[in-house]
């Protein structure tokens, strides 16, 4: 059997989960909680053509690829398709059908991204190493590398990142000062 | 679907669901601890997350580097799963023998050679936090595995391991799913509708 990422097993068992079941396992008796919603009973496959279907109206109007009995609405801006008003999504400006919309989390970038790099965290870990100046300048360049970059999707502050850039600039300072005063013969 | 909502930065509610993702079960990680001590409860994954979208949940694993984002359209998720897990049991047991075997052996070594091993502390050490590895634990309370599967793909949630977790999310998951199927609910009964010239 090939692999299915949407096969719905039982936990116990490994048997094929029922459609719509909402409780107990066919095979092995093991019970869970199943929340069956609507969209799990919407048509897969466009269902064969019956004889009304032949008849030139219906031919000439789209329908979506996903529900073949609801009449499209819009195509999609990445494959082109043309999707239903339900299934239509709007990222941004564009609209797209769900498997582009799914695709279009794997980019780096753009409206959806999939990851974001915390350069300010990264930096105040560096940073907070104690007058240490690699790490001090390790967190200047990282806070270069990820300036103007956005952060986090839902914590888009700037507080780590510039409690960073304090703290470096603060040791690089610190520092400075005390090669200047032993050059100087201060200590001696 | 409102189109107010994407015009602008997309608006993230917490869910306050976060928890440990967990490279080994949670018995294999108390068995851990009872030979590594403090250092088994290093061995972990990144931290999963649970955001709100409006029109879809977002998954975020932090490996306190990077976020990475899963989104799971609320309208594509066909069945919710969860039930309850045997590991919670084993694990206590585990820490509990594990607790009561190192600080017996410190008490008895701490007994027969008046205080003078070496191996005291370390036994002290390891039953302590074994200790509060069984307390944290059971404070959390029962634990429960909660998948969901969309058009796509089955979905782990492994954030939502705790019943007492999982009982305050879930309701508003179900909410959210149910809302955005409206729609759809409707749709598989009612004839097909005209455009509404939406775009
Ligand atoms: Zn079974
Ligand atoms: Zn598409
Ligand atoms: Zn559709």
């Amino acid at each position: 059997m090939a692999f299915d990422p949407r096969r719905l097993t039982c936990p116990r068992c490994q048997a094929d989960w029922p459609e719509g079941e909402a409780h107990r396992c066919a095979a092995c008796g093991f019970t869970l909680h199943a929340d069956w919603f609507p969209a799990a009973f919407r048509p897969r496959t466009v269902p064969a053509p019956t004889g009304a279907a032949e008849s030139p109206g219906s031919t000439t109007d789209p329908v979506c690829y996903l529900h073949p009995q609801r009449r499209a609405s819009v195509p999609c801006d990445q494959c082109g398709r043309l999707v239903c008003g339900l299934c239509e999504v709007q990222a941004g400006p564009r609209h797209l059908c769900p498997p582009c919309f799914d695709a279009a989390q794997t980019r780096a970038d753009g409206e959806l991204p999939s990851s974001r790099t915390l350069y300010g965290r990264i930096a105040l870990g560096l940073s907070v190493v104690p007058l240490f100046p690699p790490t001090a300048l390790a967190a200047l360049v990282v806070l270069a590398v990820g300036r103007g970059k956005p952060g986090s999707l839902v914590r888009p502050s700037r507080f780590p990142a510039r409690v960073a850039l304090v703290l470096a600039l603060l040791q690089l300072t610190a520092f400075s000062v005390l090669v200047a005063l032993a050059a100087s013969g201060a200590f001696d | 679907m409102d189109p107010e909502a994407h015009s602008h930065p997309q608006q993230y509610e917490p869910l306050r669901a976060r928890a440990r993702m967990r490279p080994l079960p949670r018995w294999g990680t108390a068995a851990l601890a009872l030979v590594l001590g403090p250092l088994a409860f290093l061995v972990r994954g990144s931290r999963q997350e649970l955001w709100d979208g409006g029109d879809h949940l977002l998954i975020i694993e932090d490996n306190g580097y990077a976020e990475r984002y899963r989104r799971v359209r609320y309208q594509e998720v066909e069945v919710l799963q969860h039930w309850p897990t045997s590991d919670y049991l084993q694990a206590a047991v585990l820490l509990a023998l594990g607790a009561v075997g190192y600080l017996a052996l410190a008490g008895w070594l701490y007994q027969t050679t008046d205080g003078d091993s070496l191996a005291i502390g370390p036994a002290a050490i390891f039953g302590v936090s074994l200790v509060l590895a069984l307390a944290s634990h059971l404070v959390r309370g029962p634990t429960t595995r909660v998948r969901l599967r969309t058009r796509v793909q089955v979905i782990e949630l492994p954030v939502l391991g705790r019943r007492r977790l999982a009982d305050r999310v879930l309701p508003r998951l179900r909410a959210r799913i149910s809302s955005a199927q409206e729609d759809l609910a409707g749709a598989a009964t009612a004839p097909p509708q005209a455009p509404t010239g939406t775009t």
